[in-house]
């Protein structure tokens, strides 16, 4: 029985081999064009991404970014780890301490930093999302006029795959379907994409504050450019429920997180007020400035203030406190030692003849968030986890891209300019609504999204804001819609998507057209990110670009979420 | 059934023919009122409390001003320097309460206005979900009906020093029941 079972095997596989000869023999080889497009707008579609390489000089990057643009991990580099993490659109490192100038080990290590122009701004050009990623590779599968033929395939570390050579770099992508990217060996020279991939630079220490005048001016070496040549991209599967949890983790620490955006210049000394047996409060003026490029400048920050004394050369402790101060002023900050230590040396003192003199060392650093405000982003990632698992529980076959059903007719038969028109038009009238019109386009921001209820055809719209909430009057000229409620710090338009995907998980939804009102991007704020374009299936109308005064967007016909 | 949307349709357009000095002491009103749902809300989010701090002193400048004062401080300046950049801006988030006086108040120290949906509008956003963790049901309510009482008086009675301090002092306890 084992030998026929066998002999019978061996027919078959003849067989199997003598009609693929058959094909390749008589006709040219389709190629895999298609499969690379797959895969790359699979990779723009995807809820997240991970990037794992060792692209520069000793350098290595393990780092997932959600389609949201958060993202977690580690760059290494010549042994020591630095941990990345990117929520509401900042980027945070946290270095150990043998990587910090020696005065700031106790105040930086370990803790996570933002914001100047060292590590934090080169570790965030590491930080691509999904859709940029795709995008950015799907310009490079369009410019590349050689795919291999469907039976060229390789072995990339045990799985089968095409490989072919684009202006971004060897692309390898998997012959199993669904089509997945694989890996990435940048070109040397990819003058048309230079930026991908945007892994990042070498990263030198962060440009941290000048607290005292000079006492913590960091030996900095400069940042190192990568050097032309990068190594391999590869991108495994990520596991989105462990990063939402790594990056809420994360987010609780972010209380303690450190702004280096500021410089602090110290007016005078430090003087003292009211010192007796029981307190000795130390008082300074401040001024900080405000250095960074990539975020907005804010109104006002909080800042830590730690004073350490000295009495007769000796410690008698200190204090600490948190104050809220204007960005690029100056003021008056102040701390009171009620230590033990103070007691003590002031009893002695005054009990000893002779000169007794006491010091004290004030240190400000400006801290980067509030607990308020990571409170909110915690809320929000729960809630994002909470969308992508019962988008995972309602499509027991998940595929990374949109997905498109002939049941759509109805919808993708839509008018969808005369819809965005109507989107425009209802939109400016709940602008208009505004109580304080003249701070209108400062305050807020309104989406309008148009949907299409797969199952009949119908038609109706979300209602969002970004900044201030949407006020009853405002709600009343928006009907008949669906007013989003505003949560925390999210924007117009994101709002509108997310609530609308909620939605549609018990009754799936066909996008049509999505218009917003004046937006922050006037300022050319670093916020002004394409969130629509992201969208898969979007093409953004009308005007474009950072100065624009409105967005817009058309989806193509066949999405339906979720 | 009259909607709240139209009782408050109807308040503003009767105050919309109050004298420019009655106006401005009814905006101020509004703004008194929003005095303790700001010291809530920076207590929450500590961004919005330099603004807190700065508020009574701008409250101060205004019923100053109302009751024919001269200006004669920087207070409007320096609210204004809290501003919101944009939709985006920290100052923004979760709640509104520090528009009243970033805006509103500012612009009544320089001159008579009207601005009346600053509570009410903070009281519907509240109920649509901005401080989930408690009930302003009622609020929104309330808030007109102060309106309500304050355009009355100002209807029936000219603009004197006692009357604006009848006005505050109302505003100021209803802006605590609001809060409490």
């Amino acid at each position: 029985m084992l030998v026929a079972g066998i002999v019978a095997l061996l027919v078959l596989a003849g067989a199997g081999g003598l009609v693929v000869w058959q094909v390749t023999k008589n006709d040219k080889p389709p190629t895999t064009r298609e499969q690379f497009r797959a895969a790359v707008a699979a990779m723009g579609a995807a809820e997240a991404v991970r990037l794992l390489g060792a692209p520069i000089g000793g350098a290595s990057t393990d780092l997932t970014v959600l389609k949201g643009g958060q993202a977690t991990g580690t760059v290494s580099l010549g042994g020591l780890k630095i941990d990345v993490l990117r929520v509401d659109e900042r980027t945070y490192v946290k270095m150990p301490a043998t990587m910090l100038p020696g005065g700031d080990q106790g105040d930086l290590a370990n803790r996570w930093i933002t914001g100047g122009a060292g590590t934090t701004a080169l570790v965030a050009g590491a930080v691509t999302t999904p859709a940029a990623l795709g995008k950015q590779l799907a310009d490079a599968v369009e410019q590349t006029s050689s795919f291999p033929a469907v039976t060229d395939t390789v072995d990339d570390d045990r799985t089968r795959a095409w490989r072919a050579t684009t202006p971004a770099g060897v692309l390898t992508v998997s012959v199993d379907s669904p089509h997945r990217v694989l890996r990435l060996v940048p070109a040397v020279t990819a003058p048309s994409i230079p930026a991908l991939p945007s892994i990042p630079s070498l990263p030198s220490f962060p440009s941290l504050p000048d607290l005292t005048g000079g006492a913590l001016h960091a030996n900095l070496a400069p940042p190192r450019r990568a050097p032309a040549a990068l190594g391999a991209l590869t991108f495994p599967a990520p596991d989105v429920e462990k990063t939402y949890g790594t990056l809420i983790d994360n987010a609780r620490q972010l209380t303690d997180a450190i702004d280096t955006s500021y410089r602090f210049d110290l007016k005078g000394k430090a003087s003292f007020r009211g010192c007796g047996p029981s307190s000795c409060t130390v008082a300074q003026t401040v001024t900080n400035t405000f250095s960074s490029k990539d975020v907005e400048k804010p109104s006002s920050i909080t800042v830590d203030v730690t004073v350490t004394m000295t009495g007769d050369g000796r410690p008698v402790g200190g204090c600490k406190t948190a104050r809220t101060v204007k960005v690029n002023a100056t003021a008056a900050l102040s701390c009171t030692n009620v230590s033990p230590a103070w007691s003590a040396f002031y009893v002695r003192a005054r009990a000893t003849r002779g000169t007794h003199i006491y010091a004290a060392q004030v240190r400000v650093m400006a801290k980067a968030t509030t607990k308020a405000t990571v409170d909110k982003s915690i809320e929000q990632l729960r809630k994002l986890l909470e969308l992508y698992r019962s988008q995972q529980e309602n499509q027991p076959k998940p595929s990374a891209q949109p997905s498109t059903s002939s049941n759509t007719n109805k919808c993708d038969q839509v008018n969808r300019t005369a819809e965005l028109a109507r989107a425009r038009t209802k939109g400016d009238n709940v602008a208009k609504a505004y109580s304080r019109p003249k701070y209108q386009g400062l305050n807020q921001t309104i989406a309008i999204l148009v949907v299409c209820v797969v199952k009949d055809g119908s038609l109706y719209d979300y209602a969002a804001t970004g900044g201030v909430a949407m006020q009853l009057a405002q709600a009343s000229v928006a009907q008949p819609a669906r007013v989003v409620p505003k949560v925390g710090s999210e924007h117009a338009e994101p709002a509108a998507i997310a609530r609308a995907k909620a939605d549609a998980v018990a009754n799936p939804l066909s996008p049509i057209a999505i218009y917003s009102t004046n937006p922050f991007c006037r300022e050319g704020s670093a916020d002004c990110l394409d969130m629509v374009q992201q969208e898969p299936g979007s093409q953004t109308v009308g005007p474009q670009g950072r100065e624009r005064l409105s967005r817009s967007a058309i989806f193509n016909p066949g999405i339906v979420w979720p | 059934m009259t909607s709240l949307l139209s009782i408050r349709n109807e308040l503003y357009e009767r105050a919309g023919r109050l004298s420019p000095a009655a106006q401005r002491v009814l905006s101020v009103a509004v703004a008194q009122r929003s005095l303790a749902l700001l010291r809530q809300s920076a207590e929450r989010d500590e961004v919005r409390r330099p603004v807190a701090d700065l508020a009574p002193e701008g409250l101060a400048v205004a019923w100053a001003v109302c009751a024919g004062a001269p200006a004669g401080s920087d207070v409007a300046d320096r609210l204004r320097a809290y501003g919101p950049a944009g939709p985006g801006d920290p100052i923004l988030f979760d709640d509104q309460s520090v528009l009243a006086f970033v805006q509103d108040l500012p612009d009544l120290i320089d001159e008579p206005g009207l601005y009346l949906g600053g509570v009410a509008d903070l009281m519907f956003s509240r109920n649509m979900g901005d401080f989930p963790e408690r009930p302003y049901g009622s609020g929104e309510l309330l808030e007109v009906a102060a309106q309500a009482f304050e355009i009355e008086l100002l209807e029936r009675e000219p603009v004197t020093p006692e009357l604006i301090e009848r006005i505050r002092e109302h505003a100021t306890a209803v802006g605590e029941a609001l809060a409490g």
